[in-house]
């Protein structure tokens, strides 16, 4: 795959892609907020991205699932696996509370921005017609603090559809021509 | 889940292909799951990228994003 081609983040096809992605959006993200020692888990890392395709839980199948699954996939096999070790800095707060005092913060926070940044300008294919998620997903600070802590402690096996729930929602708020008509 | 050991990265620029490993290809596998919520009703694709380049401004725009917000209120405080 050449530089000029364009792939998914987290879904590319090429195993070896994926993971230097993970690891290029983990290190960006990392400097920016001020760390400068970073302590992951490769192996961990490796297993995830490996695993969360081997066992989509669609029964279409990985190439056949939404954009909100496959999101929530990542989200919760990387935050229960907790391969990222350093925590965040006492500085980085939200309404004066300290991201860091939330166990398991740090996977969570690069879960959710990896899942935001990958919905954004998303595509749902429907039928015969594609729908692009071009508006991003953006929260209160209150909000973004409750998501950081409910993320924290997700499973796939219990909260995968919940999660799914979640982004598919966030989502089509920002993006309403991408939902199915309101009715219930 | 087996797990290795954590390394330390100090700025992660580049990757080894001892590191990556070797490259696996997909593969979907339809687990025992019956609930109509996995439906086939709408796949997709997510966002796409054109190199690791983008990917690091994505990353960073969101860390800032984050800082400035923390950054404001401490300055406030």
């Amino acid at each position: 795959m050449n530089n000029q081609q364009q792939y998914n983040i987290l879904y590319s096809g090429d195993q070896h892609h994926d993971i230097i992605s993970l690891f290029t959006y983990m290190d960006s993200f990392a400097k920016n907020i001020g760390l400068d020692k970073f302590d992951i888990d490769v192996g961990s890392c490796q297993s995830i991205l490996i695993g969360m395709k081997q066992d989509f839980p669609h029964n279409g199948g990985l190439l056949k699932a939404s954009p909100f699954k496959k999101v929530a996939n990542f989200v919760t096999n990387f935050v229960a696996s907790q391969p990222i070790k350093s925590e965040f800095p006492n500085s980085l707060a939200i309404n004066g509370h300290k991201l860091n005092e939330i166990k398991n913060h740090q996977n969570a926070i690069i879960a959710y921005h990896i899942a935001v940044d990958s919905l954004e300008n998303a595509i749902i294919y429907r039928g015969d017609t594609s729908i692009k998620l071009e508006h991003r997903i953006q929260v209160s600070q209150h909000t973004y603090f409750d998501i950081i802590d409910t993320l924290s402690n997700v499973r796939p096996v219990d909260h995968f559809k919940v999660v799914t729930l979640l982004f598919e929602q966030l989502a089509y708020r920002f993006n309403p021509q991408a939902s199915y008509s309101l009715e219930i | 889940m087996e797990h290795s050991e954590p390394i330390v990265f100090e700025v992660l620029s580049s990757y080894s292909s001892d590191i990556v490993g070797e490259s696996q290809p997909v593969k979907a596998v339809a687990p025992n799951q019956s609930s109509a919520f996995v439906s086939e009703n709408a796949r997709g694709s997510l966002r796409q990228v054109k190199s690791r380049d983008e990917i690091s401004i994505i990353a960073q725009a969101s860390a800032l994003a984050l800082l400035k917000i923390s950054n404001e209120q401490s300055a406030t405080v």
